[in-house]
């Protein structure tokens, strides 16, 4: 009971969280810059996957870069963890949905997820997004350590 | 009982000389009786002359008178010729005897006063009361108080009394009675003089006593009269030495004296307060500060040594209390009090005008007098003491008034910082709050500025892409059907176009079509529909949900001069639902 209360503990740390969210912002902020540079690109990855119609592609092409980079950098800063953290948990959703139903339609298309030319959509990039999501969630409940906002709370509650 | 009638026998019997010179020896018997009895005022004396003259003159052997005080229970027996236990018989039995001749219930048995009656020995109601030989009995009384018996034995020369006898008994008795009434009243008349002689020393007595009494009064009012006046004065100063100077005229006129001084020492002060009257500024002058200070402590030990303590005074007769100290004057009377444990004084006094020397009652008065003067003095103390804290309490009472102030602005700036105070808390709770969950303001917040982010850097980025669909402000293709494009593709006069990515292209495209990637549409076309007819008809298909790539390299076709290019709207699910030929 001790070595499993120990590993529930460990693995609800408030440090595993906050390097969870780290390794969630760092990818995010790194798949946005691509995105952002590229964005004729990111739209024909994002038509590939025939999910969003076809007149919503360029917004969602031109809007979701910048979503994942405010989203990354919120989770770096430690503002609006939880609220940063549940759109990148829906994104993430999305993702390993859409990938899902591509896999299941069996479409030869590249997963996009930082590069045009990159890996094609596989199982192994489902149970990838399938892991970042868990982490995202992880970071959801149980990251609470070094937020920038917190900081400036207690900053207020001492003056 | 039978009374004898001497009388009526003298008058029935003619009288010879015999008789006339007894009866003539009898009243020369009464009258030198009579005048020897009126002379003496002693009722024994006269008692004893009565019985020597009746015995004597009648020749009677024996005899006795009782004489009985019934108020005073005084008997006396006095007698003559009789032996002892006669005399003994007779004392023994005067109860009876009073009970039987003087009895208090039957006042006729009893003779009146100032009246007598004789008996014979045979009348006698019980004869053994009285000596055997008695054989006559006179029964007299002055007053109902004073009462007698005389009893008389047998005569010598006769055996019986004759009525001359009784006659001359009788006349006895009445001068008896006379005299001893006549003694009685004198010294009744005697005791009363003396009395009066008492009460008037008496009354000289009182009459001195209230001279002196009235003495002491008058003394007793000058002494309240003095009490009142200083009373009176001192009652209305509230002043120390005001009060000082009015007591030390007031005494001065009380005891009539020309000089005198009071001094009042303040050990904590450190002070000596003097005023005097009727000496010389130069004599007393003004104490230095050591001279102060070795009085007040000469004037402690004093009145340590001497159990002074606090509210009394002592009069100073210690010659040697002045040495090495400051004297105010030479006097003549000097009192030490103590009002408390820091201050004490001096009061002194010289000679008197008179010159004379002052009595006890004076002193008396006097000390009086300073018990009240240190009462007096005691309250002016206490109330300079409290004036002085009333006047610091006012200080303080302004100064609480203006702390007062401070603290309600203090505490309006209090509450406040104290609102202030619960509106930060609430924010900083608010936003701590907010950073423990999530809200839509937050989303909406991320993807507004995403959205603006993203349209401004599209707008500024050369590479930008447009965000309407292009296809919108197009006119619409010219479209074939599937089944006239199944014509054309066995006819072989249309040329398929695939526009989908390459890797839908060789997962399944129609038999026999030329994959034209969007993409790559620059570099496909040069390189394979460079020298390709622009009047060959062009059948060109691929679109899904989220790309119309059919429309949009038909459009390219188009702008390179290819002028019979159709769109197959179906695509390859219409050519595939119709079971027409595939590839991949």
């Amino acid at each position: 009971m001790k070595v499993i209360r120990f590993i529930i503990k460990g693995l609800t740390h408030r440090y595993l969280a906050f390097i969870f969210r780290l390794y969630i912002a760092g990818i995010f902020i790194y798949a946005s810059m691509y995105k952002i540079n590229y964005t004729a690109e990111f739209a024909e990855t994002i038509a590939s996957y025939q999910i969003v119609p076809y007149w919503g592609v360029n917004i969602l092409a031109v809007v979701l870069p910048w979503t994942e980079l405010i989203c990354g950098i919120l989770l770096v800063a430690g503002i609006r963890v939880r609220s940063a953290t549940a759109i990148l948990c829906s994104l993430l959703f999305i993702f390993t949905l859409g990938i899902f139903i591509n896999l299941l339609r069996d479409s030869p298309i590249n997963c996009g997820c930082f590069h045009t030319i990159g890996e094609t959509i596989s199982w192994r990039t489902v149970v990838r997004d399938i892991i970042w999501l868990i982490m995202s969630i992880h970071i959801f409940f149980y990251d609470k350590a070094f937020h920038l906002e917190q900081k400036f709370s207690f900053t207020l509650k001492e003056i | 009982m039978r009374k004898a009638e001497p009388k009526n026998n003298i008058k029935r019997k003619m009288p010879t000389q015999h008789a006339i010179d007894r009866r003539s020896f009898h009243f020369k018997a009464l009258w030198d009786t009579r005048r020897e009895l009126i002379a003496h005022e002693d009722q024994g004396k006269i008692i004893d002359i009565y019985l020597l003259t009746a015995i004597g003159t009648l020749g009677i052997t024996s005899g006795f008178v009782c004489w009985i005080d019934k108020e005073a229970h005084n008997n006396h027996v006095t007698s003559r010729g009789l032996e002892p236990g006669d005399i003994k018989t007779i004392e023994e039995n005067i109860p009876k005897i009073i009970q039987l001749y003087f009895p208090e219930s039957l006042p006729q048995n009893r003779p009146p006063p100032m009246e007598a009656r004789l008996m014979t020995y045979e009348d006698l109601a019980d004869p053994s009361l009285f000596p055997h030989q008695t054989r006559i009995l006179i029964q007299w009384s002055i007053n109902n108080q004073y009462l007698g018996l005389t009893g008389f034995g047998e005569k010598i020369l006769a055996k019986t009394y004759d009525d001359e006898d009784l006659e001359l008994l009788r006349s006895l008795t009445y001068n008896l009675m006379f005299a001893m009434h006549h003694a009685l009243s004198t010294t009744i008349i005697r005791q009363l003089r003396l009395n009066l002689q008492q009460k008037n020393k008496d009354i000289e007595d009182a009459l001195k006593q209230t001279e002196r009494n009235k003495s002491d009064l008058d003394r007793r009012l000058f002494h309240l009269k003095s009490f009142y006046d200083i009373f009176h004065e001192l009652s209305g100063l509230k002043d120390t030495n005001r009060i000082m100077e009015t007591f030390l005229l007031l005494i001065m006129g009380t005891f009539s004296v020309g000089q005198s001084y009071i001094m009042l020492l303040d050990q904590e002060e450190k002070t000596a307060r003097m005023t005097c009257r009727g000496i010389e500024n130069e004599k007393h002058g003004k104490l230095s500060q050591d001279q102060i200070d070795n009085l007040i402590r000469h004037c402690l030990e004093y009145a340590k040594v001497n159990n002074l303590a606090p509210m009394n005074a002592r009069r100073l007769t210690d010659r040697n209390f002045w040495d090495n100290t400051f004297r105010p004057l030479e006097i003549k009377i000097e009192l030490l009090f103590v009002i408390n444990e820091s201050c004490l004084g001096l009061i002194g006094l010289g000679n008197k005008i008179t010159l004379q020397s002052f009595s006890e009652e004076e002193l008396e008065l006097l000390m009086t007098l300073v018990y009240n003067f240190m009462v007096f003095l005691e309250n002016t103390r206490s109330f300079e003491t409290i004036q002085r804290l009333n006047v610091d309490l006012e200080k303080r009472n302004i100064e609480l008034n203006k702390t007062i102030e401070n603290l309600t602005a203090s505490k309006h700036k209090v509450e406040v910082l104290e609102r202030a105070k619960v509106r930060v808390k609430s924010a900083i709770q608010k936003e701590m709050e907010k950073t423990r969950r999530m809200s839509v303001k937050d989303f909406l917040l991320i993807l507004s500025v995403s959205l603006l982010l993203g349209l401004v850097f599209n707008f500024s980025n050369p590479g930008g892409i447009t965000l309407i669909p292009q296809n919108w402000f197009r006119k619409t293709p010219a479209q074939i059907d599937v089944h006239w494009a199944k014509l054309k593709h066995d006819a072989g006069t249309a040329l398929f176009v695939d526009a989908r990515p390459v890797e839908f292209f060789r997962q399944s495209h129609i038999k026999g079509a030329v994959n034209l990637p969007l993409a790559l549409f620059d570099f496909v076309y040069m390189m394979n529909f460079g020298d390709l007819d622009t009047q060959r008809e062009i059948i060109v298909y691929g679109r899904n949900i989220s790309s119309r790539y059919d429309e949009e390299v038909l459009f390219k076709l188009v702008f390179r001069g290819h002028e019979n290019v159709k769109v197959l709207p179906g695509g390859l699910t219409a050519w595939k639902e119709n079971g027409y030929p595939l590839e991949s």
